[in-house]
């Protein structure tokens, strides 16, 4: 973003910071799920690291290409949730960053499902 | 009453259903962004009939067999965020009356308490402010009641209920920039004053009954037969109740009065409020009071959700089949009235599903006339962001070639077919659409429903807003003014040279003359070209390309 008196940059850590706490808010939504390879595996082996969730590209044409891994809750319509993720995180994040919508292409991988059985 | 069956259970959804379709017009207009797109009274009333469609057709012997087919019904048929969320709470009630005969009240709050259980489930951190604050607010107050009768017991819950709806305002601040209240909460609420009505014996139709300081809703077309809501607070706590009800029921209807501590609230709607206040200054002073003219609000209503009944999207086609057979290449469009329709159909476009703002297309809006076309390949214009998705969904599901492209309003859809028409069997037809897509900027202008503050700028219900690409750009007194915000809008004007405006259905022929003068005027070196567009809420929609 250029403004005539400087600049502002906007990490991609902070867009997957954004984007992180955006999807966590979404109803049906129980947890985000590790991106790449590596952290999968780290992942399995200590259940305690919280996994990143989220990806961030800036793609050559100037659009922001964000992926969502989420698990979401047992017994939820998993299309609808996702249709909710789709519309309430860009809403978010377009409006914190000032991003027109347009500039923003928002994936969401659902990763797994959260089961619990009765009574627990 | 004191203990319900299955059988009456449904009776009681059916009449929560009811009570949820009457108002699903205000719940509707209880959204965050003014412009009226909100959806959530239809999600929640959509969810729950198709809920009780499954349960019907499951044919329940029991208990057990009706819960279960509501609960499944209603994950099936949940729509929205809204839904999501209300097939959870009926999810966490077939439980908890799942090995039950009949249901006390104490059984009842069982299933509230299990209702929120599982809603709260679903979400990581949850928000105070939501109808989940408010299922949770009615399960905590059901659990300290004693109330055997279930008429009792429902008043009681919906008070508590009431009041956290009110409460939800000053709980999430979006909704108090908006001044409303949770619009899921206030369909739960809803749901819930059905099924008392139902135990009252009244239908949801009849007046509604409020102890609330909200105004009350009317959505009917036809005139009403009391046409003010007055609602006076009068400083005593002991007045003669037999003889005001007598006297104020004589000339008015949906009496309620309340007292407490000194106070007495009384509600009634009549054509005479001076009378009534008149009537009431005889036995004590009035500490406040409100008087609203219902019939305007009804108007309002009526007029928001149907701009024109004859050009209503409800009453068209709503597919026009593939009009020709034999096509190489189907061009599949989303069009927002009657208006478009035509012009889209000269442009060349063999299917036209209806739909826009708040009248999302299903995927099998998409997917039938693409399955019965014989076209070899299909092009299909969503025509805007929300429509996007159920395009998509079409496209994988149809099992022939389909691509969506991203086009987010009608106006968008028009530029590309116009560059299609030109262009030779040779050419990359997706890349000429997207490039033409691209290239054409759309406004519209709109009248905000709510005040509330976006982009930094304060909006007026009633103002005129001059939406670009989406965005809030401008505002104006009327249509005029709002559109003249077009020049100063972040459109890069250099490369630009036609403007095209399309009339909505609420907008009159004169007016609409005089704005295509006031526009070439202020862009001298533009083109302007001027269409009937028969869109419904938006009064002018327009594109610079």
């Amino acid at each position: 973003m250029t403004d005539p008196k400087g600049r502002v940059v906007l990490s991609k850590n902070a867009m997957e910071e954004i984007l992180r706490l955006a999807t966590l808010n979404v109803y049906g939504v129980t947890g985000l799920a590790p991106v790449t390879f590596a952290e999968r595996f780290t992942h399995a082996l200590t259940l305690l690291s919280s996994p990143k969730g989220v990806d961030v590209q800036l793609r050559n044409d100037g659009v922001i290409e964000a992926t969502v891994h989420v698990r979401l809750q047992y017994g939820l319509r998993v299309s609808e949730v996702a249709r909710t993720i789709c519309s309430q995180v860009r809403y978010v994040f377009c409006s914190m960053t000032g991003l027109p919508e347009d500039r923003v292409e928002l994936n969401v991988v659902v990763w797994s499902i959260r089961v619990e059985r009765e009574g627990q | 009453m004191k203990e319900i069956g299955y059988v009456e259970l449904e009776e009681l959804f059916k009449a929560g259903l009811a009570s949820l379709e009457s108002r699903k017009a205000y719940v509707n207009s209880l959204n965050v962004f003014p412009v009226p797109d909100g959806d959530t009274g239809t999600n929640m009333s959509l969810t729950l009939k198709t809920a009780l469609e499954e349960a019907d057709r499951a044919h329940p012997r029991t208990m057990k067999e009706f819960v279960s087919a509501l609960s499944s019904g209603s994950l099936i048929g949940a729509r929205g965020n809204s839904g999501v969320i209300l097939s959870q709470i009926i999810r966490g009630m077939a439980t908890a009356a799942d090995n039950k005969l009949a249901l006390t009240t104490a059984d009842f709050t069982e299933m509230l308490v299990k209702a929120t259980e599982v809603a709260y489930k679903a979400v990581v951190t949850p928000v105070e402010g939501t109808i989940l604050t408010v299922v949770r607010r009615m399960a905590e107050g059901a659990s300290g009641l004693h109330l055997e009768d279930y008429a009792d017991y429902m008043t009681e819950i919906i008070r508590i209920g009431r009041q956290a709806v009110q409460e939800t305002t000053s709980q999430l601040p979006a909704l108090a920039e908006a001044h409303v209240v949770d619009a899921g909460g206030e369909g739960l609420v809803t749901l819930l004053e059905g099924m008392l009505m139902s135990f009252r014996g009244e239908s949801p139709a009849s007046a509604r009954l409020t102890l609330e300081n909200e105004p009350e809703e009317q959505v009917s077309q036809q005139e009403l037969t009391y046409r003010y809501d007055t609602v006076m607070l009068v400083a005593s706590d002991s007045l003669p109740e037999d003889e005001i009800r007598a006297k104020l029921t004589e000339r008015g209807d949906s009496l309620v009065m309340a007292s407490a501590g000194g106070l007495t609230k009384i509600h009634v709607h009549t054509n005479e409020p001076y009378d009534t206040i008149k009537f009431l200054m005889q036995f004590a002073p009035i500490r406040e009071g409100r008087i609203e003219d219902m019939q305007y609000e009804a108007d309002a209503y009526t007029a928001a959700k149907n701009p024109r009944a004859d050009q209503s999207p409800a009453t068209r086609a709503p597919v026009v089949g593939c009009s020709d057979q034999n096509v190489d290449r189907a061009y599949v469009v989303v069009s927002p009235g009657a208006g478009f329709d035509e012009i889209f159909r000269k442009l060349g476009a063999h299917i036209i599903v209806s739909g826009g703002d708040t009248m999302n297309p299903s995927t099998e809006a998409f997917l039938e006339p693409i399955k019965t076309c014989n076209a070899k390949s299909f092009m299909v214009f969503p025509n805007n962001k929300n429509i996007i998705m159920a395009a998509r969904q079409a496209a994988s599901l149809a099992g022939k070639d389909v691509q969506v492209l991203d086009s987010r309003h009608p106006v968008q859809a028009i530029a590309a077919l116009v560059q299609l028409a030109s262009c030779g069997p040779d050419d990359d037809a997706i890349a000429v659409a997207n490039e033409s897509i691209q290239a054409t900027d759309f406004f519209s202008v709109t009248r905000a429903t709510k005040d509330a503050t976006v982009s930094g700028l304060t909006v007026h219900e009633g103002d005129f807003m001059l939406l670009v690409d989406d965005n809030l750009v401008g505002l104006g007194q009327s249509v005029e003014e709002a559109l003249t915000c077009l020049k100063d809008s972040p459109v890069a004007w250099a490369d630009k040279s036609l403007i095209s405006i399309y009339r909505g259905s609420d907008c009159a022929d004169t007016a609409f003359d005089a704005l295509t003068e006031t526009l070439a005027t202020r862009f001298p070196d533009l083109e302007i070209q001027a269409y009937f567009g028969g869109q419904a809420f938006y009064d002018i929609v327009g594109s610079v390309e």
